[in-house]
């Protein structure tokens, strides 16, 4: 008899609802067996008993409710669905009154308190709700980015002049007053506050603040255009003034692509007279002047985070290339390298995150001087065709021409899967590397999605007399709702090599990539 | 985002006494379950916090809030994940527009020490038959509450068991019940931890089934004076609680509070009546008991009159935890 699962993560009834939910369902024609219970392992071995459990149960966690449904067909399964979304839901909206506004004038009678506008929109209808937005005295985050630069530059001139922020277009995250909005993490308050026109590296910097035990204050999405000359940095310089002026802010982390030129000497310029500390990390930029303009650079978002730290604590910077010795790191590189056959010498990066993606070429460079992407760092290095990779290559799977119509990869992970697989079957590919961003907003599972594919990819290279090396990160935290310990634990049981940050990930691919074809290592 | 612009705040009466340290700190939790009579807040630091409308049970991270107008915390907009702020002596939801004044609330301490049974025992004796009767005739059929007929000792002391179970839930939790109390009766810590581990995070709900039982038999051991000295039952217990991912978060939680003698109210009292009062004070406390949460009450009680029962058998008091 086929089981069907459903799983609704964080989420919790009162037993006796959820008994005659189950008995209800129980009823529909074709169905033959219901349960819903926690995902806790007494629970699994129930349903074991019931001969309710699957392999897909197994990602489920102990605060996850799972629902199994044992039916003769489809249909029975599609209408058991239909009927535990209702009945489930029915309860929700019946008690727990939604408030559902169909205008921001709405919103605001109802919520006289509100003062943040969350727009995610088709870009034609973005901007008027945000000009609308601010006219009503509210900041703005705009996940929205398909909005022209001149129509950036007016929403954020208008922001200034009302006093408020114009966070975005394309602003993936930002985490207010411990408030995650966009696609965040959730971590732990602090006294490092972030200002970034960069979403991925946002969230990567955050996250290991958190991991190191420091916290965050506030971090501002400036939206990925704002260092740019036509945009002059107006978010990033208002961000920096209210950093400076909160009380519970102590350092102050900028990060950015390399911002245009003029926009670059007004911000070191800001910094140059700001009251605290700041680190910056320009992903790739010239550290001079940055230098120059008495703050700290960092490379990579790892040492952003761990030089924040370091200053928040009062403490001197201690630079690591790796949490593993160097010994360990040399003989994980033999042990990959070892079990590779002849033609396999290529790396190939998937990712979600398009900072994390270029930090992760720069951090590779040393190694790999040419690495092929859809954003490559030197344009001769560009992939003719995003959906093809060459020698070593790094694809951003979140840029358009994978997402036209569709969430955002770190939502919807369809397109990695299938490049995942393209990429594995290559008989020439020895090394795959990947970032898994978690938080709210974020798919609910990442790691469990892929677990599966990667480990049947290592598998059937092995029969195939090659070794594939998955090396992966993880850019989320403890007290997401994905738990960054759950998702780790599901890819290192898949049998993918789990590094704590994406420069590491990086550092120690190219390491093995560089030893499979032959190049010296460099450490 | 202020908080609460524009509602009148709700006013916490009652706030224990850890709530004190952890909301005496600004900062900010997130909301993780909401019931219509109470939500359950959790801290970056793991630290919780139950907010309940009177009346309600003094829990260990409890505060009590009266308020003159129907509150359903359902129906107030709150959801889980939304902000919770602690500053100024308010507690808020922004999101949900709830604001809650925490200043001038009465503290209370859900700190307990073993009672004294020893110089009762016929009053003990007494009392434990008329909680199980109150259990029978009061407590849920749903859950493990069916279970109460099979547990309840006989007249000679022993139990039923053999017998159809109504579902599987029962056929996998009872006699796993049945083997603890065994393994209790000779401090057999292997056997306890094998049931421990089938118990814990069994059944529905955010304090599943399994924990519930766990809980009163842990309140009820550690109430009725035998100490984690001489039975390893608790130390077992909090053994396999630091084993992540066994049950729910907020659910393991509770469980180490009585673990290490936080133990609520309601519970505290059944114990308390049973070793000191009378029949009819004991009615009303098991009552009182029964009526928490949705089957709960019910499990918790199972609990707690085997863990009592267990701590005050006759010779066994003595005997207990020596391996016999």
């Amino acid at each position: 008899m086929p089981i069907e699962y459903l799983l609704r993560r964080n989420e919790y009834h009162d037993s006796i609802y959820l008994m005659r939910v189950a008995q209800q369902m129980g009823k529909s024609p074709g169905v033959r067996r219901v349960a819903l219970v926690m995902g806790t392992p007494a629970n699994k071995a129930l349903l074991k008993d019931m001969e309710l459990l699957g392999d897909e149960a197994a990602s489920a966690g102990p605060n996850d409710l799972l629902i199994a449904v044992s039916a003769d067909d489809d249909v029975a399964h599609a209408a058991a669905r239909t009927a535990v979304g209702q009945l489930l839901s029915e309860k929700h909206t019946a008690v727990a009154g939604t408030r559902e506004c169909r205008s921001l004038e709405a919103a605001r009678a109802l919520m006289p308190g509100v003062n943040l506008a969350v727009i995610s929109l088709p870009g034609a209808y973005a901007t008027a709700e945000a000009v609308k937005a601010l006219n009503h005295g509210l900041n703005v985050f705009m996940f929205s980015d398909d909005i022209p630069t001149a129509e950036e530059v007016m929403l954020k001139r208008l922001a200034e002049e009302k006093g408020r922020l114009m966070m975005g277009p394309g602003c993936g995250l930002t985490y207010l007053h411990q408030t995650a909005i966009g696609l965040a993490s959730k971590v732990l308050p602090g006294p490092i506050g972030l200002v970034a026109a960069s979403g991925s590296g946002l969230q990567e910097t955050m996250v290991l603040i958190d991991r190191a035990g420091s916290g965050v204050s506030q971090a501002i999405g400036a939206g990925g255009r704002d260092l740019r000359d036509e945009v002059g940095g107006l978010t990033t310089l208002q961000a920096l003034d209210l950093l400076e002026a909160d009380p519970e802010t102590t350092v102050i982390v900028l990060i950015s692509k390399p911002p245009g030129l003029r926009t670059a000497q007004v911000v070191l310029e800001r910094i140059r007279s700001c009251k605290k500390p700041v680190v910056v990390n320009f992903i790739g930029g010239a550290f001079e002047p940055i230098l120059a303009a008495g703050a700290q650079c960092a490379s990579t978002f790892e040492e952003a985070a761990d030089r924040a730290v370091a200053l928040a604590r009062g403490e001197r910077y201690q630079p690591r290339a790796f949490h593993m010795t160097e010994t360990e790191v040399q003989s994980l590189v033999a042990r990959e390298r070892a079990g590779y056959s002849a033609g396999q010498r290529f790396l190939r990066g998937i990712f979600c995150g398009g900072t994390l993606a270029e930090e992760a070429m720069m951090v590779m460079q040393p190694w790999l001087p040419v690495i092929h992407s859809n954003t490559a760092i030197q344009p001769e290095n560009a992939l003719a065709d995003a959906r093809f990779s060459l020698a070593h290559a790094i694809v951003d799977i979140g840029t358009e021409e994978f997402t036209t119509g569709r969430p955002h990869a770190a939502i919807d992970p369809t397109p990695r899967l299938e490049r995942f697989a393209t990429e594995a079957a290559d008989p020439t590919v020895a090394i795959i590397l990947l970032d898994f961003l978690l938080g709210y907003g974020c798919h609910p599972n990442p790691a469990g999605i892929m677990a599966k594919p990667i480990s049947q990819a290592i598998d059937a290279a092995r029969t195939a007399g090659r070794r594939l090396t998955v090396v992966a990160s993880l850019c989320g935290t403890e007290h997401d709702p994905q738990r960054a310990s759950v998702q780790r634990q599901q890819l290192i049981e898949a049998g993918a090599l789990v590094l704590p940050s994406n420069a590491q990930a990086a550092r120690l691919a190219g390491m093995i990539a560089a030893a499979s074809s032959g190049r010296n290592h460099l450490t | 985002m202020r908080p609460g612009e524009g509602e009148a705040p709700l006013i916490a009466s009652e706030v224990s006494r850890r709530t004190v340290a952890v909301t005496s700190r600004s900062g900010v939790g997130r909301v993780h379950s909401v019931f219509r009579r109470c939500f359950n807040v959790v801290q970056p630091s793991s630290e919780w916090l139950t907010v309940g409308l009177a009346p309600f049970p003094r829990t260990p991270d409890g505060i009590i809030v009266t308020c003159t107008r129907a509150v359903d915390f359902k129906a107030e907009g709150l959801v889980p994940g939304a902000a919770v702020c602690c500053a100024s002596g308010f507690l808020s939801v922004p999101q949900a527009g709830l604001r809650i004044r925490l200043r001038a609330a009465r503290i209370f301490d859900t700190r307990r020490t073993p009672l004294e049974f020893s110089g009762a025992r016929r009053r003990v004796a007494r009392n434990l038959v008329t909680a199980w009767k109150t259990l029978d005739d009061r407590g849920r059929q749903e859950g493990l509450g069916w279970a109460r007929a099979v547990l309840r000792p006989s007249d000679d002391g022993t139990s039923p068991g053999g017998c159809d179970y109504p579902d599987d839930l029962c056929r996998r939790a009872v006699p796993a019940i049945m083997a603890l109390r065994i393994g209790i009766r000779s401090n057999d810590a292997a056997a306890m931890q094998r049931q421990v581990e089938t118990l814990l995070g069994l059944g529905v709900g955010l304090t599943p089934s399994g924990d519930d039982v766990l809980g009163g038999l842990a309140a009820g051991l550690f109430l009725g004076g035998v100490p984690e000295t001489r039975n390893s039952f608790v130390s077992v217990l909090r053994e396999v609680l630091r084993q992540e991912g066994r049950t729910t978060e907020f659910s393991a939680h509770a469980l180490r509070c009585i673990v290490d003698g936080e133990i609520p109210e309601i519970i505290h009292n059944v114990a308390r009546d049973i070793g000191e009062r009378e029949e009819s004070d004991v009615e009303r406390a098991m009552a009182t008991l029964l009526s928490y949460g949705s089957t709960s009450g019910t499990e918790i009680a199972l609990g707690l009159c085997l863990g009592v029962g267990l701590a005050a058998e006759p010779g066994r008091g003595r005997l207990i935890g020596r391996g016999i």
